[in-house]
């Protein structure tokens, strides 16, 4: 086995700039090293992440030979290496000319726009003009044009703007893997769009309004309610739309959420988002929204939707007292609201909203985390080792999990992990890394090896070396084969396995297990195992990939058994597992997970022996408080029966779901983007997020309505804190090390001051509100809850820079998103002050009161049995359904935002030819299935590749947590003729109603523009 | 200084006293017959120069379109931050202001806005006359804010000279067809 190892240390030389010593890494190359101390040096090709290609000509410098050398000559220095001693020269009158004539070659032909393009005021291009000082436009003839494309209901393109640095394709094409996007044309006529107009396909592209430094690629959504950015209010944020927990920064202006953009962390996301996290937040803005409190009447009897009326509250809130409650909250409220419900309900009456079956993959995916520590983003991509000799991953291995849908930063993660071999290729060369086109010239193709085992196919299947489509129970009965394949390979520390004997022990031992017959390996799997074995036996750190949306306990298990296996192996290999939760706060709710938490099964039968009853004042029933949980994976039926079998139930939930219909009290509770807390990310990662701007009331916070259901329903458990700041206090009195972490973390972010959320050229202050009251309103900082807040709703405070909580980047002479090197230790490096990093601590041992006499197999089997094993596939349930709804629809919250909706083709189901066959449908033909959740319809797509057993689903109408379902053939049926038309008339109103919901929005906004509510700043206190 | 108990001092400064009487008599029965420098202010009015700073309006290019592409440099020149705006896009291609509000309980008249505003579209104007019994009056909004004419610019048009698409009086701009621009490049073009 070659050493892959690299290690070239890192190495710090010294270097003279206008004759003045600095401290530069030899990593990178001259221009990260001018930029890492601080100096400003314009560019426009390079990127921090993507490396040098040396196209704008922009980064010119004097090299000089000695200190008596006066004449120099230029160099770029982002293609230059760095070399001790070396002297250059940023001020001379040569290269600083020269740098200015580069301006003004570019300006020959960049368009009058700057007051109507959106990029104005962190535009790149507008920064590095002011920095070399080119002012005016000297060349008199005529600027070249181009037509623009339409590329889709997220990305606006004005080509006219481009200076040709080449960093769109070399993001969209060579880092995020796209294939619908090009350069074209020749000479001075380089066009940088799709060979024909259409919607990019990648679930990148909103990064290229980041990475392209000016105008020519802009954020739609935003363009079409306009700020700048110095005017946008900003908060740090975490994105909620999957469970990565990238860090975002999102703007406000005149009280509704305008944009989402990147907030860098070292150890996450870096300098790229998903389109998902950068664009789904707009459902906050959707008519969807909950705004009014349903169940609360104000004295006139109409329902209660101005200010908070807490007397009204309070009597109704009597109504629904009870003897018993049971809270359910969610993986996608905060830790702290989640924390508070249980200490309401107490952690016998407290529920995740799981079933069974998700308690099962709950625990194992616990049991994971305490065992497998989860490597962060960078981690995995290895951004420090680059050149800093620590091993990098040699073989991925994705497992049952569509990274693409669920994580879909994590696949562009991967698909720089698959780049370590090229890297490790121009290493031998002594080629540098940041050279990008050298690396990927000399080592293009060359890929790390990637296995991916799947029940569909995914975009890494091309770039995979195996790739096999196979339903659940086979991908388990793969994985297991596996591990006993290198079990026997490694007792015999044999390199290749022999391959007769040690698949039939395998399967021997499988049977044995659980009893299964008739899985015979196919040829095909049978080379696909022998391939990923004698891979995985050669790998020094494979980096293994799996999840939960296939809601397969007996996988997790199965991978924890390949993870133990490789990790005993005795020569080195250091494997790496990176598990993907569904969602965003999914891991801190393990947290909250032990032996008593009840599942939705164990709901049902509490309540079945607790008979409902309202005639006495205080109800004898139970009454049901669901925190930001909709119960998506229960049928309606089911929902219906535990409406009809509770007391009462009280929903607090921010937009409106099948159960804020049934409920009997609906408190709308504030979306991430104005509210504050902790998510805890896949890694179990505490991170805080902070409010964009205050709810308007009765929208609150959902941990200040707990609050006040602790005040009405909970008198006996004497809460009196009203801020989150107490909150934490409360807990960390009660010993719970989180909220200490979480204090500490805090207390080292306040001892910087107040800072502001507004930059200090945000404007209109006095002019917003002035149609409603020409008097000056009272600040924001005086308000009630945001006193302890170290973050002020105005310009009024520090600038939050160098930080890990910056509100937005920015920093003087760079107004884009470049900034970011500004506050960086070094360029790529981490921030310069990072005032935490708080994992959570989760362990097995808090789970079971005492530790379990039987195997924990039969205590999970005991607690929450499931109706049927995976394994053992019953006859009549032959069939088996499985999620494939696009990236932007594998997210309930996201799922809301009309432009992804319309951005959806249709439903559609693929199945094989032979199992068409079977229901005597050909492509194209409507297929019904019956589902307990409900009836869905969808197009027939016949895919050659899928096992015969397999459905592979995308319709709009079913919820992601509805995956991996056996069905009986029976269930599905080819829809007759009224259903067909009925069908075709969903699908067509689906985008219309979309289309006209997005106007709405646009329009229910611009009236909020000149409506901003100004109520709750002189609130009284109450 | 002349001592007290000067004698001769003393009445010269007696006889000054007498002739400063006189003459000053003297100025103003000249005055009474000199036109007055002061008017009768409100019923006359003063000159102002057009390029006085008074009340803020918006303009109208030659076409008659609004010059204002809502693009918030005016806001942001600001410095008693008394203009709010939000820009939009309509159907014709344009930006405008969706609504633009200026505080004028606020503004001091200073005229950074007009220097900001890259298309000539906010312009101050020799009207001073700018009190009100009642603060709140002191809030105008577009309408009250936009005029028909092009004010101190009477050639301008900013969308003739951008580079995006959209309509002009009613004719479609397409792109290549802005002043002092070449035809779209044929990118499938094989000509070198």
């Amino acid at each position: 086995m070659a050493e892959h190892n690299k290690t070239t240390n890192t190495k710090e030389v010294t270097i003279y700039i206008d004759n003045i010593p600095y401290q530069v890494s030899t990593d990178n190359n001259l221009l990260a090293g001018v930029l890492s101390n601080k100096l400003n040096l314009p560019y426009f090709c390079w990127h921090p992440s993507m490396g040098s290609v040396g196209a704008c000509r922009q980064c010119a410098v004097t090299q000089y030979q000695d200190e008596k050398d006066t004449r120099g000559r230029m160099i770029m220095s982002c293609m230059t290496t760095v070399v001790e001693g070396m002297r250059i020269g940023l001020t001379d009158p040569a290269s600083a000319k020269f740098r200015e004539q580069v301006i003004s070659a570019m300006m020959t032909n960049h368009p009058h726009d700057c007051p109507v393009c959106a990029e104005g005021g962190e535009c790149h291009l507008q920064d590095m003009t002011i920095m070399t000082g080119h002012t005016s436009r000297g060349y008199q003839g005529e600027k070249r044009t181009f037509t623009n494309q339409y590329l889709g209901e997220l990305v606006g393109h004005e080509m006219n703007r481009c200076i040709t640095c080449y960093r769109c394709v070399r993001f969209y094409k060579d880092y995020a893997g796209g294939k619908d996007f090009d350069v074209f044309g020749s000479r001075n006529q380089v066009y940088f769009g799709r060979q024909k107009e259409g919607a990019l396909h990648s679930p990148f592209s909103g990064n290229l309004v980041e990475v392209c430094p000016t105008g020519v690629f802009t954020n739609k959504l935003f363009s079409a309610h306009f700020t700048r950015k110095w005017d946008l209010q900003s908060s740090p944020s975490i994105c909620a739309h999957c469970s990565l927990g990238c860090n975002t920064s999102i703007g406000e202006r005149y009280g509704s959420v305008r944009r989402v953009m990147n907030r860098y962390n070292h150890d996450l996301n870096g300098y790229f988002l998903c389109d998902r996290g950068r664009f789904g937040l707009g459902f906050v803005n959707s008519s969807k929204r909950i705004t009014t409190i349903k169940g609360i009447n104000s004295k006139a009897g109409d329902p209660l939707t101005a200010r908070l009326n807490e007397k009204s509250l309070a009597n109704a809130l009597a109504e629904h007292k009870a003897e018993q409650y049971i809270g359910i909250g969610s993986a996608r409220a905060s830790f702290e609201a989640n924390r508070l419900l249980k200490y309401l309900v107490g952690k016998e009456n407290f529920s995740l909203g799981y079933n069974n079956n998700e308690m099962q993959l709950a625990l194992r995916h616990k049991q994971l985390l305490t065992q497998y520590p989860q490597q962060s983003l960078a981690g995995m991509e290895n951004v420090t080792r680059r050149g800093r000799g620590k091993t990098q991953h040699d073989l991925v291995f994705i497992i049952g999990e569509n990274i693409d849908q669920t994580a879909p930063r994590l696949a562009l993660t991967i698909k720089q992990v698959l780049r370590n071999a090229a890297l490790d290729k121009a290493d031998d060369i002594g080629v540098k890394h940041w050279q990008d086109a050298a690396v990927r010239t000399y080592a293009g193709d060359k890929s790390t090896p990637l296995f991916s085992l799947q029940t569909q196919q995914t975009e890494f299947d091309e770039l995979a070396n195996s790739a096999v489509v196979l339903s659940p129970a086979r991908i388990i009965f793969i994985v297991q084969c596996l591990t006993n394949m290198l079990k026997v390979d490694f007792s015999y520390e044999m390199v290749v396995p022999i391959q007769g004997t040690t698949v039939d022990e395998g399967e021997n031992k499988h049977q044995s297990d659980s009893g299964v017959k008739c899985l015979d390996l196919s040829e095909n799997e049978t080379k696909y195992l022998l391939l990923l074995a004698s891979a995985l036996s050669q790998a020094n750190a494979p980096l293994i990939v799996t999840g939960l949306s296939l809601k397969s306990a007996a996988l997790l298990k199965a991978v924890d058994n390949l993870m133990a296996c490789l990790s005993q192996k005795s020569h080195g290999i250091i494997p790496e597992l990176t598990v993907v939760a569904p969602e965003c706060n999914s891991v801190g709710n393990l947290h909250f997970f032990t032996e008593h938490t009840l599942s939705v099964e164990q709901i049902l039968t509490r309540l079945a022996q607790t008979p409902a009853n309202n005639e006495g004042k205080v109800s004898k029933g139970i009454t049901l408080i669901l925190l930001e949980q909709e119960l998506s994976q229960i049928s309606q039926a089911q929902r219906e029966l535990l409406r009809s079998q509770c007391a009462s139930m009280i929903v607090l939930d921010h937009s409106r779901t099948a159960l804020t219909q049934l409920a009997d009290v609906v408190l709308p509770s504030a979306a991430v983007s104005e509210s504050s807390g902790h998510l805890v990310n896949y890694q179990g990662s505490l991170q805080a997020f902070y409010p964009a701007h205050i709810p308007v009331e009765p929208i609150m916070q959902n941990w200040q309505y707990l609050l006040l259901l602790a005040k009405y329903l909970f008198t006996h458990l004497s809460i009196n804190f009203s801020s989150l700041k107490q909150l934490h206090l409360f807990f960390a009195e009660r010993g719970e090390p989180w909220a200490l972490q979480v204090m500490t973390c805090e207390k080292n972010r306040e001892k910087r001051g107040k800072v502001a959320r507004q930059t200090h050229r945000a404007s209109g202050r006095t002019a917003m509100t002035a149609n409603q009251s020409v008097h000056e309103i009272k600040n924001y900082l005086e308000g009630k809850y945001t006193q302890e807040e170290w973050l002020s709703y105005s310009m009024e405070g520090a600038y939050a820079g160098k930080g890990d909580e910056m509100p937005y980047t920015w920093s003087p002479a760079w107004n884009s998103n470049q900034a970011v090197f500004q506050h960086q230790k070094e360029v790529n490096g981490e921030l310069q002050f990072k005032a935490c990093n708080n994992l959570l601590n989760l362990t097995l041992s808090a789970f079971f009161d005492e530790m379990p006499q039987e195997s924990l197999d039969e205590k999970l089997c005991e607690l929450w049995p499931i109706e049927y094993d995976e394994n053992k596939p019953q006859a009549d349930k032959s069939l088996i359904l499985i999620q494939n709804l696009p990236w932007y629809l594998a997210e309930q919250q996201a799922k809301i935002l009309p432009e992804f909706i319309m951005m959806f083709a249709g439903n559609t189901v693929e199945l094989s030819a032979q199992l068409a066959e079977c229901f005597n449908c050909k492509n194209h033909d409507v297929l019904k299935i019956n589902l307990p959740q409900k009836d869905i319809f969808a197009k027939t797509v016949i895919n050659p590749q899928l096992p015969d057993n397999h459905l592979l689903v995308s319709v709009f109408e079913l919820s992601i947590k509805v995956n991996n379902v056996s069905l009986t053939s029976e269930q599905i049926a080819k829809a007759d003729h009224d259903e067909i038309l009925k069908f075709k008339q969903i699908e067509t109103s689906r985008f219309t109603e979309a289309s006209k919901e997005k106007a709405a929005i646009l329009a229910r906004l611009k009236a909020q523009d000149q409506n901003i509510p100004i109520s709750f700043i002189d609130r009284k206190e109450q | 200084m002349p001592s007290s108990n000067n004698k001769s001092g003393a009445f010269a400064l007696a006889l000054d006293m007498f002739f400063s009487q006189l003459r000053t008599m003297g100025l103003v029965l000249k005055q009474t017959f000199v036109k007055a420098d002061t008017v009768e202010y409100p019923e006359q009015k003063p000159y102002l120069a057009p390029r006085y700073r008074g009340r803020i309006v918006l303009t109208r290019d030659p076409d008659g379109e609004e010059r204002c592409v809502g693009c918030n440099l005016c806001a942001a020149a600001c410095p008693v931050d008394c203009i709010a705006l939000q820009q939009t896009i309509d159907d014709d291609g344009r930006k405008r202001a969706d609504f633009f509000r200026i505080n004028f309980s606020r503004c001091i008249l200073c005229g950074f806005c007009e220097e900001a505003c890259p298309t000539y579209a906010i312009q101050l104007t020799p009207d001073v006359e700018l009190a009100e019994y009642d603060r709140k009056n002191l809030v105008y909004e577009k309408q009250h804010l936009l005029i028909k004419g092009v004010g101190k610019y009477p050639d301008y048009s900013f969308y003739r000279y951008s580079g995006v698409e959209l309509d002009i009086n009613g004719q479609h701009k397409a792109k290549g067809q802005a002043k002092n621009e070449k035809p779209p490049v044929d990118i499938k073009g094989l000509m070198p």
